[in-house]
């Protein structure tokens, strides 16, 4: 190849620009965007296997929007978009996920045995392996908050599905108390999000 | 009280705390980076380490890899390309 080619092997970094690179590059996403869509992708990237980083969701939610698959609706800011795809990659990935492990199956009418005195289906639940790295990450996830008393009791409750008036009423907590711990639980998560020590 | 099942209660908890993420103001983020030693305003701050850098290149960056399967088909199965 002729020296002065603009091609060069091995690629120059160019070639091999991030998604986020790319974005920034456009102006889609500012810095500060950056960190909030790391401490993001951090957490979203909780629980899935270890060959899906969060990396990978934050280059994947950003690639989408990059290429026209996922388009910004008018009005919507970025980093919430952008969250949001975050969360429908972790979703998608435990439905494909599902659907390998033969987990989940779709029984039609016309298959049933009317003359049969069982219906067997196959369970839709998690599998144990999904459930069991749930667990740890509930527990990784309370280690963050461990000695703060109300921001357990505040856990506690979001994953009982609780709104924030019934995790108030049941735990005695007052409105003060309750924001106090949120901003709490919010500063350590950035803190937790903007490192890259393992999860 | 018996504690909610670990999938749906995970799925809830990062969920909720996605919003708290989603709330929390520039400054709050830049306390946060301030606490663990970083400088977001400064190049090369850890604070952006793994958003940046060489991304690991793909076959189907450069090839168009249905192409080549069509390609292989029409050869037959065992022939490499």
């Amino acid at each position: 190849m002729p020296s002065n080619s603009p091609l060069r092997w091995p690629l120059s970094d160019h070639l091999t620009l991030s998604a986020t690179e790319a974005a920034l590059g456009l102006k889609l996403v500012t810095q500060m965007d950056l960190l909030k869509l790391k401490t993001l992708a951090r957490l979203h990237a909780r629980g899935l296997p270890p060959d899906v980083t969060w990396e990978d969701l934050l280059q994947e939610a950003l690639t989408r929007v990059l290429t026209g698959a996922r388009k910004v609706p008018e009005g919507v800011a970025m980093v919430p978009f952008l969250a949001g795809v975050m969360r429908s990659l972790r979703a998608e990935h435990w439905r494909r996920a599902l659907g390998r492990t033969g987990g989940r199956r779709d029984l039609h009418l016309d298959q049933l045995d009317p003359t049969s005195q069982h219906l067997e289906l196959s369970d839709p639940g998690p599998s144990p392996e999904r459930a069991l790295s749930a667990r740890q990450q509930l527990q990784a996830i309370e280690r963050l908050f461990a000695g703060d008393f109300i921001a357990l009791r505040i856990l506690s409750g979001l994953g009982e599905g609780l709104s924030a008036d019934q995790i108030r009423a049941s735990g005695n907590i007052s409105k003060t108390d309750y924001d106090s711990a949120r901003k709490r639980m919010r500063r350590a998560l950035l803190r937790e999000g903007l490192t890259c020590e393992p999860k | 009280m018996r504690p909610a099942p670990p999938v749906p209660a995970l799925d809830r908890i990062l969920d909720a705390l996605e919003h708290e993420l989603l709330a929390a103001s520039d400054d709050e983020v830049l306390a946060a980076a301030n606490e663990l030693g970083m400088r977001p305003d400064m190049k090369g701050s850890a604070a952006f380490i793994g958003l940046f850098g060489p991304v690991r290149p793909r076959l189907d960056d450069f090839f168009d890899l249905e192409a080549l399967q069509a390609i292989r088909r029409s050869l037959g199965q065992d022939r490499d390309l």
